[in-house]
């Protein structure tokens, strides 16, 4: 009797652990999904003159959730048929980089993030149409195209 | 006895483990729900609105833009202080700005905008219901020469665009008042 007893004792330990771990984890993807759904952004505006290496976006986060840290969204610039170039965050503002300006912003639900991007070498400058795309830190996409006046 | 004792202890220990999952799954359940709804609303909120920009004016001597706005949406743009004026200037020597909401009254301020009142004295609306018409006075600081497209972006709170673009910016110019 006493040997059963402390088997079932030692399987209750072993197994009421790993219960729980996998609740755990269930839980942490849940909170993930459950902040992905609720973060959004919409690209409001981009401005890009031909003649200067710069090119200004301005995003608002319409979601629910802050978003950060800023500098791990990704920024990717898209010309179609021409070249897809993956920014860098560079708060020097080196080529084929970006920063938000003011540095240090924060983007809070309902902020407007402005994105200061330094043109890639390579990048088709004579091509007229591009692409914005950025992702936030947990994989929402935002995506807009723009004209190079 | 012992057969009877272990089989009690092995229910109790799936019935302990089966509580701790169900209400793991409720929480979750309950959290994505929400998330789901509040979204939902949002995104219904979003293809619910609908803005115009219907003309925009230049005052040369005051430099500054009468942008008149309409909303042609379902919903009311609330409030009108979140709503965001982006200018910028296509070949021109002048930055793109965001211009930051400043209430009538609060005292001349360069690259702000600010609600222009149709009669004298009106009390300044909060709200743009459906179908009705506002005018966003842009006061600019242009002090480049040579500026004179503007390209005006206006976005209500909830993310919604309207562009238009405007010629005949006499500059360098500074608002007045």
């Amino acid at each position: 009797m006493i040997a059963s007893i402390t088997g079932a004792v030692i399987a209750m330990n072993g197994m009421i652990p790993a219960i729980s771990k996998s609740s755990h984890s269930l839980q942490s993807a849940n909170e993930a999904a459950v902040r992905r759904i609720g973060t959004d952004v919409e690209i409001l505006g981009i401005a890009s003159d031909s003649s200067e290496p710069e090119i200004e976006a301005w995003v608002k986060n319409v979601g629910i959730y802050s978003i950060g840290p800023v500098a791990a969204v990704d920024v990717f610039l898209i010309t179609p048929g021409e070249g897809y170039f993956a920014l860098e965050y560079d708060p020097t503002g080196g080529p084929g980089s970006w920063r938000e300006s003011p540095l240090g912003s924060s983007w809070d639900r309902g902020e407007v993030l402005n994105l200061q991007i330094v043109i890639p070498q390579g990048f088709p400058v004579s091509e007229r149409y591009h692409i914005l795309r950025l992702a936030t830190p947990n994989g929402v996409i935002g995506e807009e195209a723009f004209e190079r006046w | 006895m012992s057969v009877a004792l272990v089989t009690i202890l092995m229910m109790g220990m799936f019935l302990t483990g089966f509580l701790l999952l169900w209400q793991n799954f409720n929480e979750s359940a309950i959290a994505m729900n929400d998330a789901f709804r509040v979204s939902a609303e949002l995104e219904r909120g979003r293809s619910r609105t609908a803005l115009q920009i219907e003309d925009i004016a230049v005052d040369t001597e005051a430099c500054s833009l009468d942008v008149e706005i309409v909303n042609v949406g379902l919903d009311p743009i609330a409030p009108i202080s979140g709503i965001e004026v982006i200018v910028s200037f296509p070949g021109g020597l002048s930055d793109s700005r965001v211009l930051t909401y400043k209430r009538n009254g609060d005292g001349l301020g360069l690259d702000t905008w600010s609600i222009k009142p149709p009669y004298q004295n009106d009390i300044e609306p909060v709200i743009a219901r459906p179908g009705s018409s506002l005018v966003l006075r842009l006061a600019l600081d242009l002090p480049e020469i040579g500026d004179t497209l503007a390209s005006v972006l206006i976005a209500t709170p909830n993310g919604i665009t309207a562009t238009s673009e405007v010629s005949g910016i006499i500059t360098p110019c500074s608002a007045t008042a």
